[in-house]
Order: C-alpha cells, then sequence, then structure tokens
C-alpha cells in the first residue's frame, strides 16, 4: 500500500485535477473527496517516504526543492481554479482512509477558512535596509571623534567614544526595528491581513552590487483581495518609497500559505493582526 | 492586465467569473517559496504518518538546511530583478 501525499483542500468539489498534473515524484495528482470537501492528493513510494528516508530528502537541499516545487505546482493549479487551504510540505498518510478522516474531523474549521480566504490571494513584500539606514545614517559617525583633542586621549577616552558608538549602534537597529515594524502594521492596514516570516539571512544581491550588504528587516505576507493585487502593490510601494535607505521587493501572488490557520492566531503572527 | 514576472500581481481575466490569478511557477525564488512551504500551510496531526512540524528534530536541522541553501543562493547571482 501506497502512502498518500496530501497537498492542499478546497471546497470546490467540481475541481477536476488536470490528466497531466503531476505532483511528488511524477506521481498523477487525484482527488479525495470527504463531504463538503476535496483534497488534492497522490501515492507516493512507501520506500522512499518513511520517516528517516524523508528525512534524509529533506537534508538534500536538490531533493527539498523538487519536494517544494512539485508541492507548490499542484497548490497553485488548484488555486487557480477555486480557493485552496495549501497543507504544509510533508503531510503524508498511510492511505486514504486517513485523509478522509482528517477531512471529516477538520470539516468545520477548514469550510470556515475557506470561506475567509474566497476572492483574496497572499502578497510578499520584502523590505532592505541599506547599511547607512541601518548605522542611523551616519550620526553615530559625525558624532563620535572630537576634532579637538591631541591624538584622543588615551585609553579611558578610547573605551568611552567606543561605549557611544554601541549605544548609537543599539540605538540605530532599534530604530530600523521600529521602522519595519511601522511598515508591518501599514500594510497590513491596506490588506485583510498581515504575518510576518522570519527576514531572509541571505545576501540581498550578488557581491558586486551596490546592495551587496543590505539587510532584510522585513519579511511579510498580506491577504489581499484578489481584485486588489495591483492597488495594495503600489500602496506598498508607496509606503516604502519616502523612506531613506529602505528598499522593497514584492512577491506573488501566492496561493494563501501563510494564512491556512484562519483569521487568528497565526503561526508567523505579529503581535498585530491586522485584521480588518 | 498582464505585469512582469518580477513579483508584480499577475492576473488573467477569466471569462466567466471576472477575475482570476495566476499563480507563479518556474520563476519563484527557492527562498521565498521555503518560508511558505516549510512555515506556512496548514499543519495536521493525526493519522500522519510524518508531519514536519511533529518531528522536532526534522524541524531544527530544516532550519539549518534553509540557512545553507540561503548561503547557497549568494554564489547565484539572483534571478529577478531587485526593483
Amino acid at each position: 500500500m501506497s502512502p498518500t501525499w496530501v497537498y492542499a483542500v478546497t471546497g470546490d468539489l467540481d475541481f477536476a485535477v488536470p490528466d497531466d498534473l503531476e505532483g511528488i515524484g511524477g506521481a498523477r495528482v487525484r482527488e479525495v473527496h470527504e463531504g463538503r470537501l476535496l483534497a488534492a492528493a497522490s501515492s507516493v513510494d512507501a520506500g522512499a517516504f518513511n520517516e528517516e528516508s524523508l528525512q534524509r530528502r529533506l537534508a538534500d537541499p536538490g531533493e527539498l526543492e523538487a519536494m517544494a516545487r512539485a508541492h507548490h505546482h499542484v497548490i497553485g493549479t488548484v488555486a487557480e481554479a477555486g480557493t485552496v487551504l495549501p497543507l504544509r510540505l510533508g503531510t503524508v498518510y498511510r492511505e486514504d482512509g486517513g485523509v478522509r478522516a482528517m477531512l471529516a474531523e477538520r470539516q468545520p474549521e477548514f469550510a470556515a477558512t475557506l470561506g475567509w480566504l474566497a476572492g483574496r490571494a497572499e502578497c510578499g513584500v520584502k523590505v532592505w535596509a541599506s547599511p547607512a539606514a541601518l548605522a542611523g545614517s551616519g550620526r553615530a559617525e559625525n558624532r563620535a571623534p572630537g576634532g579637538g583633542g591631541g591624538g584622543g586621549g588615551g585609553g579611558a577616552a578610547y573605551l568611552s567614544r567606543r561605549r557611544d558608538e554601541l549605544a548609537a549602534r543599539d540605538q540605530a537597529s532599534r530604530r530600523t526595528a521600529e521602522t519595519a515594524a511601522a511598515i508591518h502594521e501599514e500594510l497590513a492596514s491596506l490588506a485583510v491581513a498581515g504575518r510576518q516570516h522570519r527576514p531572509q539571512d541571505a545576501p540581498a544581491a550578488g557581491p558586486g552590487s551596490a546592495q551587496a550588504r543590505d539587510m532584510m528587516v522585513l519579511n511579510g505576507s498580506y491577504l489581499v483581495p484578489v481584485a486588489g493585487l495591483e492597488e495594495f502593490s503600489a500602496g506598498a510601494r508607496a509606503a516604502v518609497a519616502g523612506l531613506a535607505g529602505f528598499r522593497l521587493d514584492v512577491t506573488g501572488p501566492w496561493p494563501p500559505y501563510s494564512f491556512a490557520d484562519g483569521p487568528t492566531d497565526g503561526p508567523t503572527d505579529g503581535p498585530t493582526g491586522g485584521e480588518e | 492586465m498582464t505585469l512582469a514576472a518580477d513579483g508584480k500581481p499577475d492576473m488573467t481575466e477569466a471569462a466567466d467569473s471576472g477575475l482570476a490569478v495566476r499563480y507563479p511557477q518556474q520563476q519563484v525564488a527557492l527562498v521565498d517559496l521555503l518560508d511558505r512551504v516549510l512555515a506556512g500551510g496548514v499543519v495536521i496531526a493525526g493519522d500522519v504518518t510524518l508531519s514536519i512540524a511533529d518531528v522536532p528534530l526534522v524541524h531544527v536541522s530544516l532550519r539549518a538546511l534553509v540557512m545553507s541553501v540561503r548561503a547557497q543562493m549568494c554564489a547565484t547571482p539572483p534571478t529577478r530583478p531587485a526593483s
């Protein structure tokens, strides 16, 4: 018996998986029906998808990318046909019966979340700060070295200067965090809801680029009515345009991965929910 | 009203039901995708043989892996133009 990999749930019972839709490992994707819900699922090889071998696969960047892209491909295909509730990567059942039991058990909750997500999509906004913005626009540098003193006055002066520099840096990073939080709040107010992911630590650009040392300060996701995606995108750009040293990248639209837990209690939600 | 593939909304008029969304596929950056498929989505416990969130060890190694994937990305130039 082959285990069943589950991609997503939808309440669109008319949804028919396209014949050529391939999932994990190139397997044909099929529908699993239960009540008023339908899951997009496919069979995976039992030997390759027990807990131990799945861990091994996930530890291989190539395998992880292939699985992530296959998972996303199926979810995106279902999402283009109707409202979708994505499941986290790696949700595997021993058999279809387990999938049906899960659908039956979670039916009210899934139906409510699907209703909330209907007609909406996720928009990603990443905001970077330049080194100058992160350092407080050179304020520390302008203040610290006294022009008058001959040679700095030894150890005590050095320590005091150093302490000032560190305090200035602290203050700058606090200001940057406050700016990022304010941007998130503003974007969430333009959206139905907002969630924050951990900022990515990858370099923002290639080593040769002027933006290579920029740091991501906000990795947000926003739930937006489909008809308002462009308006939101423009609003996001306008919100950051006036901030010296900050720039943004808008990604998506995405199926509502970051909002699969419904209106409340999001796993990556900050203290400000951004509910309408 | 289709815009460039740099993350701006790409929407297609659907003949019957007003606006439909086209979700980008291949051009999606892996880091952005991993943020969502590993940290988003419904987490289900039950008759699940394996769900990543249920296995703390996997979670830990995934975090390390995602960092290493991100580190690798600096070796390859970004596919999307910075806006």
